[in-house]
């Protein structure tokens, strides 16, 4: 290591009578940030990873990789199963039960977002747009899949939705993937009221962000 | 909290102190904590060199997170070598980077775990931006032909998260000066 290491300091400076290096072993020190000019760093080097990489080296691994893989799930099963929500329900299979749990947990996870998206300590430079929209994608699945929740979870899912519209990240909801969605929502006929009228509250809200995007010179 | 607040109260007013998080969760070999050592070298010239050889320090104890025990928690050398179980299961109870990734691919294969890729470009993140955050402080009298050798000790939890732990320097060792005349 010190061999190494003086290699590159001492070396440049005062350069050595008798080669170093003969058993043809590269230096272990390895140049992972330079402004360059220099002669072991002639050009600019910098191998930090983009800032948009997740903390969690495992995908598997990362909580909000399983929560939009449980949201992908969702809709596809939305979309197969279609208006027959009842009927399957009262056939629930094991699968069907442990889906279920999960959506408990969901549920659970839903609610403490909102409480954290309604504390005083969330701000824009906290946004993380990704985790928001998989958030927007649960509550939205959710609404469309309304039967099979009781009325205390649809209040949850009303009161994620509007939170998100009044918080700093109210912003993510013109994202054209959440309008989408909200098409869905309000063209349903047989919708519950209540979530037609939060579809209703927030997407006044997000028309008023797209026009003013649009008017922004 | 209220533990915390007493200790900043025993201090004088002047002093700084770092409160950090302690993960309660790290990953564990053979039910031992471990912590991770590398070293890094920084040169006047605004250059950073990651040295490829770091190494795993083991504790001497299995972890609990009930036990108050230093040599259960702490795998600093200084501190584990003076305990009864040292160099008991690891000689100088310290492994290499190709023991951890062996060990890694035999208990999680379903991750395939690459140390370089997975582990070490996290190593390599944390220590550009504490050298970036650091940068003016480093060399305040623009010497030339200096260099300082830091020690970063990296904790990886049972997520396979990467968490900076503590940056030591070896100014005092190594530190030379050398003039070019």
């Amino acid at each position: 290591m010190v061999d190494d290491m003086l290699e590159i300091v001492l070396d440049p400076i005062f350069p050595p009578k008798n080669p170093v290096r003969q058993d043809g072993r590269q230096n272990a020190f390895e140049l992972i940030y330079g402004e360059g000019g220099t002669t072991l760093c002639p050009k600019p080097v910098c191998v930090r990873s983009p800032f948009s990489k997740s903390p969690y080296p495992i995908k598997e691994l990362d909580p909000s990789t399983r929560l939009s893989n449980y949201v992908t799930c969702s809709e596809s099963r939305m979309l197969q199963v279609g208006e027959d929500c009842n009927a399957r329900s009262r056939n629930a299979s094991v699968e069907e039960k442990l889906q279920s749990n999960t959506m408990k947990n969901s549920i659970a996870a839903l609610e403490n977002f909102t409480k954290n998206i309604q504390s005083s300590g969330y701000f824009k430079s906290s946004l993380d747009s990704e985790f928001l929209h998989a958030h927007i994608s649960r509550v939205n699945s959710y609404m469309l899949t309304w039967k099979q929740l009781t009325p205390k979870e649809i209040a949850v899912v009303c009161g994620a939705l509007t939170a998100i519209a009044n918080s700093p990240a109210s912003i993510i909801l013109s994202d054209q993937r959440n309008i989408l969605q909200m098409s869905q929502v309000l063209s349903d006929r047989a919708m519950k009221a209540e979530i037609k009228i939060t579809a209703v509250i927030t997407s006044k809200i997000y028309i008023c962000l797209i026009s003013y995007c649009r008017l922004r010179p | 909290m209220q533990s915390i607040l007493n200790f900043l109260g025993s201090k004088s007013l002047n002093s700084q102190w770092v409160v950090q998080k302690y993960v309660e969760k790290p990953l564990l070999y053979h039910k031992r904590k471990f912590d991770i050592r590398v070293w890094v070298l920084v040169t006047n010239k605004n250059e950073v060199f990651f040295y490829k050889h770091g190494y795993m320090r083991t504790s001497s104890s299995g972890y609990d997170t009930k036990d108050q025990n230093n040599y259960v928690h702490l795998t600093n050398n200084c501190l584990q070598k003076h305990g009864n179980n040292y160099g008991v299961f690891e000689e100088g109870n310290t492994l290499s980077f190709q023991t951890l990734e062996e060990y890694l691919r035999q208990e999680y294969p379903k991750y395939e775990i690459d140390l370089e890729k997975h582990i070490i470009s996290r190593f390599k993140d944390f220590i550009i931006d504490s050298y970036l955050a650091w940068k003016k402080n480093l060399n305040p009298y623009k010497r030339k032909n200096v260099f300082e050798l830091f020690g970063y000790d990296f904790l990886i939890d049972e997520d396979l998260r990467v968490w900076l732990i503590e940056v030591t320097s070896y100014k005092r060792s190594v530190f030379l000066n050398y003039r070019h005349d």
